[in-house]
């Protein structure tokens, strides 16, 4: 059975027709490539209401924002979302911190690692399903906009919590 | 000046504290409050100001965005360690009230900078400090402060003293707890907890402004030491921009010669062998920029970037002006460039750093991998000033910890900015290096000319004149010939000298182009690896499975393909090694008419034709494996765009060359290449030919041999219609042409 996750792979070698992507989207409820940064911060924000997990290598190409720029921008939006960040390339130090503070979930240092991503998606999976974010994400997408507006809990002094 | 009253330490902190205790340990249901270990302020003192400079610069600064107009630090019996020795900070700023030292002074974090940008009127200074840890910066320079502070039109004088030997004495003590025993909670004390001492006395005049006197100074400071604070002190204002409100820096030490009273200034730079001034017109929306064009580095206008309009202000030095500059300015370094936000030092912020090479290159001046090596300017040949406001460049964000800016697309294009402002330099100050490389030459010939009509005049000379005046004119026509031999030899020494420079400049070029390559190289065979490990995973862990039959199929070619790849790139490197890195002179037409017949059983196999139009006299003398490199993977990389064409097939070569260099066009009438990914076709490992094995590679080499020549490669209009594409190499003369 699929997993409920839609897995994001921000990468600018990625294809669609690569091995990791049809695993994930074997496994998965959704796999989607995206080799242009700009492009990725786009489709993150329009999919707030998903239940994603991002998978984000370092660096790309010459004048192109790095992966700590796009993990900015995400953060900006969104905690709830695992990053896995995907590098071949050696982290800068003062990135790396920067990484860890802005809530990289895990890293995987080569790019060879195939079955290492997929292990860190799963993992990543499981503490979406067992987190109460990860719960109410669930519930805004199962819920339509009418659903979200009926009351939801009344509180012991009478307050009606949407 | 009396002693008006004294004020409980601390007022309401102890009670407040004690009760607190009382709180948590009668009902940890009422919940628990961090406290602070004493090691806190060891953190963020000394660990987060760096160092004793560091920690002036922090405190000069406070007063800045107090308002100060004048700020002096004395340095008194500082050259050894005793009890009379002291440092004073004091200034003329706004001051604080005893409720200002209460909750922002002693208040660790303070926003009050944060709320606001702007110090009050008039003088509305952007802030400078923001992290509101400035105060700590006390510790790391002494370890009893007594801070005096009073406002104008207050006849108050709040006097605060630390004394951060108490903490220290308490960590001590701290560490014989035991944690874990609750009975010793009450008895433990946190940093919280330590009573500072504060009272006011009264002053009647007109005085305004903060004192801040240090004792038990951590370390000596030599003359040598209040140098180096002068030194990074006059960055702290910018040189080029004048203040509304003037900001002025003294420093005394009695005790060192040239230091006994000494107003900081930013020195006047009269050694720099190239000044560069731009600047910006809000009114008529310009920017200028540096650009060299036929031999002059102008100044011209262009519309504003997204980052906003800037000043620079560049020197640039020689190795005569660097001496100079030294002589000059003992100790003092050329130290780059730096960015000024409303006037103030942004980044590098206060950082020294006594060898150079430790230093962060923020701008990344040093970093530039491509540039040529001989023609490179690096931050040590550089002093610069950029200048930002808040107002005009509002995307340029200081980040938190002050050593850089936040990466956004307006940073990175100022970045891009000032180094294309270098890259204009670095052209000019080659086309100077070759300018006068000819005037030498020139003279050369001439004196040689002028030499030859003096020996015909003496020779004349002579004959004209009795015998007995021959011996003279012998001695003469000697000399003169030995004169001569000298000039020959000087002509040709130069000319050997020249040939041996070009082959080592090539040289280096082509080991950096390979240093280069090689980091390309590892990424291109890692991305290879993982896609052969991904494609073998895939397949083992999902056989077997008849769905999935088609996918297993692919990844098996995938992994054959990426074998060929990583063979491909073996005997690519191989020949590489193998490569001549002599230079030879090369008939270029015979060596691409060769090289298209070495793919004359694809051309056949596919239905290419080929046409090569070059003219015949076309020689150059370069290492003929990196013309070799760029026509393989041209033609290598035409085959594949124009293979799947249901007409004709054409790959064609020209080249013209002009007076100063040689023009080759090449050109398939393929699919071409889509507007978007023009900018990078060049870059490795893109690639839109995948599915016939393009590794993205080929382009690549075209690029780096041909700027490792010297030269460019571009894409131009495709000559072929309605699809295809044109590349037009360019590859100067004076670089490969025999001396």
């Amino acid at each position: 059975m699929k997993r409920e996750s839609t897995v994001v792979v921000i990468d600018d070698t990625v294809k669609r027709h690569t091995a990791l992507i049809e695993d994930l989207e074997l496994d998965y409820k959704k796999a989607v490539p995206i080799d242009s940064p700009d492009e990725a911060i786009k489709y993150i924000e329009d999919h707030l209401d998903t239940r994603m997990i991002v998978i984000l290598d370092y660096k790309f190409g010459k004048n192109e924002p790095t992966g700590k720029f796009v993990l900015e921008k995400i953060r900006e939006k969104s905690h709830l979302i695992p990053v896995i960040l995907w590098s071949a390339e050696d982290i800068d130090k003062k990135d790396f911190a920067e990484f860890i503070n802005n809530g990289t979930m895990a890293l995987v240092k080569s790019k060879e690692a195939h079955e290492e991503i997929l292990v860190r998606v799963k993992e990543a999976d499981i503490q979406l399903s067992n987190s109460v974010e990860g719960a109410i994400e669930e519930w805004l997408e199962i819920h339509g906009e009418t659903e979200r507006a009926n009351t939801f809990l009344i509180s012991s002094d009478g307050k009606k919590c949407l | 000046m009396a002693i008006n009253k004294i004020l409980p330490a601390g007022k309401g902190r102890k009670k407040s504290s004690s009760s607190e205790t009382t709180k948590t340990s009668n009902t940890s249901e009422q919940g628990l409050k961090f406290r602070f270990d004493v090691s806190t302020f060891r953190l963020l003192g000394r660990e987060l100001i760096t160092d004793r400079i560091t920690a002036l610069f922090e405190l000069v600064k406070n007063s800045y965005d107090a308002n100060s107009d004048n700020v002096t630090v004395e340095f008194i019996n500082v050259g050894n360690k005793s009890e009379e020795s002291k440092i004073i900070i004091s200034d003329d700023g706004l001051g604080m009230s005893y409720t200002d030292i209460k909750n922002k002074w002693m208040v660790i974090g303070t926003n009050s900078k944060r709320n606001s940008r702007l110090s009050p009127a008039p003088y509305y200074r952007a802030m400078v400090g923001k992290k509101g840890v400035g105060r700590f910066a006390v510790d790391k320079l002494g370890s009893t402060m007594t801070l005096r502070t009073k406002q104008k039109d207050s006849s108050s004088i709040t006097v605060l003293q630390t004394d951060w030997k108490e903490y220290e004495k308490l960590s001590e003590q701290l560490d014989l707890f035991d944690s874990s025993d609750e009975k010793n909670d009450k008895k433990r004390k946190f940093f919280t907890d330590i009573v500072n001492k504060t009272w006011i006395e009264v002053e009647n005049t007109e005085r305004q402004g903060t004192t801040i006197e240090i004792t038990s100074i951590r370390d000596p400071w030599s003359k040598e030491d209040v140098t180096r604070a002068y030194k990074e002190l006059s960055k702290l204002v910018s040189p080029i921009r004048k203040l509304p409100f003037p900001f002025q820096i003294i420093i005394i030490a009695k005790e060192y010669k040239d230091f006994e009273y000494a107003p900081v200034k930013s020195n006047a730079i009269e050694q720099a062998t190239k000044e560069l001034t731009l600047s910006f017109s809000k009114e008529e929306n310009y920017q200028e920029t540096l650009r060299y064009i036929k031999g002059e580095l102008k100044v011209i206008r262009i519309p504003f970037r997204s980052f906003g309009p800037i000043g620079f202000k560049l020197y640039y030095f020689n190795q005569k002006g660097k001496r100079q500059f030294k002589e000059k300015n003992i100790g003092e370094n050329i130290d780059g460039i730096k960015i000024y936000r409303d006037g103030v030092i942004t980044t590098p912020f206060a950082e020294y750093e006594a060898q150079d090479i430790k230093k962060r290159d923020v701008l990344g001046i040093d970093k530039r991998r491509y540039s040529s090596f001989f023609d490179k300017v690096s931050s040590s040949d550089l002093i610069g000033y950029v200048d930002i406001t808040d107002k005009d460049n509002p995307e340029i964000i200081d980040s938190t910890n002050r050593q850089d800016f936040v990466d956004n697309p307006e940073y990175r294009e100022l970045k891009n900015f000032i180094i294309d402002q270098l890259v204009e330099l670095e052209n000019y100050l080659k086309g100077e290096r070759e300018q006068a490389k000819k005037t030498t030459k020139s003279n050369l010939k001439t004196a040689k000319e002028e030499l030859s009509s003096f020996s015909n005049i003496v020779l004349d000379l002579k004959k004209s004149l009795p015998s007995e005046y021959h011996p003279q004119f012998n001695l003469l026509e000697t000399q003169s010939r030995k004169l001569k031999i000298d000039i020959d030899r000087g002509i040709k020494e130069f000319n050997n000298l020249e040939e041996e420079l070009v082959r080592q400049e090539n040289l280096y070029l082509s080991l950096m182009s390979l240093q280069d390559y090689s980091v390309e190289i590892s990424h291109v065979v890692r991305t290879a690896l993982y896609k052969i490990s991904g494609a073998a995973s895939f397949i083992y862990r999902r056989l077997p499975n008849p769905d999935l039959d088609a996918s297993f199929k692919r990844y098996a070619k995938e992994i054959y393909d990426e074998m060929q790849n990583l063979g491909s790139m073996v005997d690519f490197l191989l020949s590489y090694a193998k490569s001549n890195i002599d230079f030879v002179e090369l008939d270029i037409k015979a060596l691409i008419e060769k090289l298209f017949k070495q793919f004359k059983h694809i051309f056949d196999k596919e239905g290419i034709q080929t046409i090569v139009e070059i003219t015949d006299t076309l020689r150059l003398i370069h290492n003929e494996k990196f013309i070799e490199d760029i026509f393989e993977n041209l033609i290598s990389n035409s085959i594949k765009a124009v293979k799947e064409n249901s007409g004709e097939k054409y790959i064609k070569c020209t080249g013209t060359a002009n007076k100063n260099e040689l023009v080759l066009l090449f050109s398939d009438n393929g699919y071409g290449i889509e507007e978007p990914d023009r900018h990078r076709v060049f870059n490795i490992y893109f690639t839109n030919t995948a599915e016939q094995g393009g590794a993205g590679i080929g382009l690549y080499v075209v690029r780096t041999r041909v700027e490792a020549m010297k030269g460019t490669v571009e894409i131009v209009e495709n000559e072929f219609k309605p699809t295809g594409a044109t590349f037009k190499i360019t590859l100067p003369f004076d670089k490969t042409k025999k001396q």
